[in-house]
């Protein structure tokens, strides 16, 4: 504002003498102006002065500060005998640390446990070597590394490796599992993710989220058909009502198609009407989807009404 | 000279149909063999070697002016002069056709890898068929038209055909992670050993199945549910003994490993593995297993979970290994091994 900017100049004293005098004519003739201009220097004032009041109250903290400076720099000057207070500063920031840590630890709510489901007596092969890149779900605070552990002839070693695996998987809540499960790059990985992700009961957002990312993204026809059936498990929320309405809208695959459909009836969305329609129009789609396309569209009308 | 001639004529003729071949060394149980393929017929055996081995037959003819060029395309350019494209990243190694027109594959490959067979969308690819024989890694096949067969895998399979069939033979050894097949117009055909052990999760929406199998139905027993949690409970024990004493540890057949912050054991024995997971109030109890399969224990009911619920659950011995088979129109053979 062309105003504002003369009233600033003019107030820090940044016009020239002519400039001055023509604006202090225009204050003398126009009351709007002045007003503006007297408005302006208030605020103006309002701000010195409380920069003024911290100020001084900076000052004050300064000065002590500066104080708490000298007696620290004469006692660093020192390079004194106990070198104890020193270590002790240091060991104190790592105690800190680590009971912070254990604090943490103490308020995670889910712990995921191994347990044998065989009471089997004679013990079978080992589990197949590959339970590394399981990353399933661990136990929590382990703290066994000087344990030793009895041995008993040739069957105990081949526990003693199970074990140091064990000891080397993750501890990672219920949801940890299921997400690192579902980003597996084998299909067979993913779905063992779904299965735990069906059983639980109140899915956090973030599992939510995977599976909806897991609907529209993942490569294998078969992961995404359990997601179908996953989702459907939960509390049917808006947003994934939505995901699988557009899900339907995109998808080329027939078996696909069928079940969104089938679910979408199920879910009773009537959003889907319209994708319905256009699928049953649609010549490229395969003859039996249209079909259960025309069936749902009414099925789906009747329930609603 | 003349039959000389005629003898370098001859090799000439035949060297044009000649099989091709093409290795590489890639192998390991954490590796892929990721193959796109568009081929007239294509076969895969797994066998204990460490090499992947292809033999090309019936390579399509190339024209004259592409004398000295090699074959390229979106896939690659191709590096192995049997109209493929082999590329290793990592731990993947990637096979593509680039050369269009079909030849005909045989490919040997180690039989710890595992497999994915990509789908090419709207094509006839290996009209002759496709066939893989004696892989142990995992299995993953997605095609339109071409008929599906595997025989004696071990390793989970995830496979889906819309318009083919497919047929698998397991292994006596049956693999620890979950499988799934799903097939849209057509049969699927599954034979396992008459001793293994099995849940299946069956949908047939169309068509009929049929089996010789001694399934039963199943539904999650809460008397071994109960046994379970037992177990459970017991292996807590004995895990704190444990702390106490190395007579106890000793004395023990399963290992225990003491959690500090809960006090709860966690008991380890070969054979199979369980996860247990407790919500923060404690009384909702998911009990996972290696095999996918999962119950859960909440408000005071056992509940058996799985994605797909809807389907009809059938216990063949003990519920071990799971397998899913979905099939819209066709029927489902489930067959015992002879």
């Amino acid at each position: 504002m062309l105003n504002e900017q003369i009233i600033t100049d003019y107030l820090l004293g940044h016009l020239s003498e002519a400039e001055r005098v023509v604006f202090e004519q225009r204050l003398s003739t126009d009351p709007v102006l002045r007003k503006e201009v007297e408005e302006l220097k208030q605020v103006w004032q309002m701000l010195q002065n409380t920069e003024a009041d911290t100020d001084s109250q900076m000052d004050e903290a300064f000065y002590k500060a500066l104080q708490g400076e000298k007696i620290l720099a004469t006692t660093v000057v020192k390079l004194s005998p106990s070198p104890w207070r020193q270590y002790f500063k240091y060991a104190a920031a790592v105690a800190g640390i680590a009971i912070t840590f254990w604090i943490g630890r103490q308020t995670a709510p889910i712990q995921i446990e191994y347990r044998t489901i065989a009471a089997a007596s004679t013990p079978s092969t080992p589990p197949p070597t590959h339970t590394a890149s399981l990353q399933e779900a661990e136990s929590t605070e382990e703290d066994f590394s000087n344990t030793k552990i009895p041995h008993k002839k040739g069957k105990q070693e081949s526990i003693d490796q199970q074990i140091a695996s064990l000891r080397k998987e993750m501890k990672m809540t219920q949801e940890l599992v299921i997400l690192s499960l579902l980003k597996e790059r084998s299909a067979s990985e993913r779905l063992k993710g779904l299965n735990y992700a069906a059983a639980l009961n109140n899915p956090k957002p973030a599992v939510i989220q995977a599976l909806i990312k897991t609907l529209r993204e993942d490569e294998s026809l078969n992961v995404r058909l359990s997601t179908i059936e996953t989702l459907e498990r939960f509390k049917q929320t808006d947003e994934v009502k939505k995901v699988l309405v557009n899900q339907l809208a995109r998808a080329d695959e027939p078996i696909e198609q069928s079940t969104l459909i089938e679910t979408l009836v199920r879910m009773r969305v009537k959003e889907s009407l319209p994708v319905f329609e256009q699928i049953q129009k649609d010549e490229k789609v395969d003859e039996s989807v249209r079909i259960l396309a025309k069936n749902s569209i009414g099925e789906l009308s009747m329930i609603t009404e | 000279m003349r039959k000389y001639m005629l003898f370098l004529g001859a090799l000439a003729i035949a060297s044009s149909t000649y099989a091709q071949t093409y290795k590489t060394k890639f192998s390991g149980a954490n590796k892929q063999v990721v193959m796109d393929m568009d081929a007239k017929q294509l076969d895969i055996e797994g066998y204990s070697g460490d090499e992947v081995i292809i033999e090309a037959s019936d390579l399509p003819k190339v024209p004259q002016e592409a004398d000295g060029l090699r074959p390229l395309s979106a896939g690659g350019v191709d590096n192995t002069n049997i109209g493929l494209s082999s590329n290793l990243n990592g731990d993947i190694l990637r096979i593509n056709v680039v050369l269009k027109g079909k030849a005909t594959y045989k490919v040997k490959m180690p039989q710890d890898l595992n497999l994915i067979i990509k789908k090419r969308n709207s094509c006839s690819c290996n009209e002759n068929g496709m066939s893989i024989s004696g892989i142990k890694g995992s299995i993953e096949v997605n095609t339109n038209y071409e008929d599906i067969t595997l025989n004696n895998v071990s390793g989970p399979i995830v496979a889906n055909s819309s318009q083919g069939k497919i047929k698998i033979v397991f292994d006596d050894k049956m693999p620890e992670k979950p499988s799934s097949i799903v097939s849209y117009s057509d049969n699927v055909d599954i034979t396992v050993s008459e001793k293994a052990k099995v849940l299946f999760s069956i949908s047939a929406s169309d068509g009929n199945m049929f089996t010789d199998l001694d399934l039963k139905p199943y539904t999650p027993d809460p008397k071994t549910i109960e046994e379970e949690k037992k177990a459970y409970e017991e292996a807590r024990i004995i895990g704190r003994k444990a702390m106490e004493s190395d007579a106890a540890r000793a004395a023990s057949d399963r290992v225990a490993i003491r959690s500090q912050s809960s006090g709860t054991a966690t008991t380890y024995a070969p054979g199979n593995r369980a996860y247990i997971s407790q919500s923060g109030e404690g009384n909702n109890v998911v009990i996972g297993s290696t095999n996918g399969v999962v119950y859960s224990f909440s408000d005071g009911q056992y509940r058996y979970w799985d994605s797909d619920r809807n389907a009809p659950k059938y216990v063949l011995n003990e519920p071990q290994t799971k397998i899913s088979i979905r099939s819209t129109r066709g029927n489902v053979y489930l067959r015992k091994k002879k």
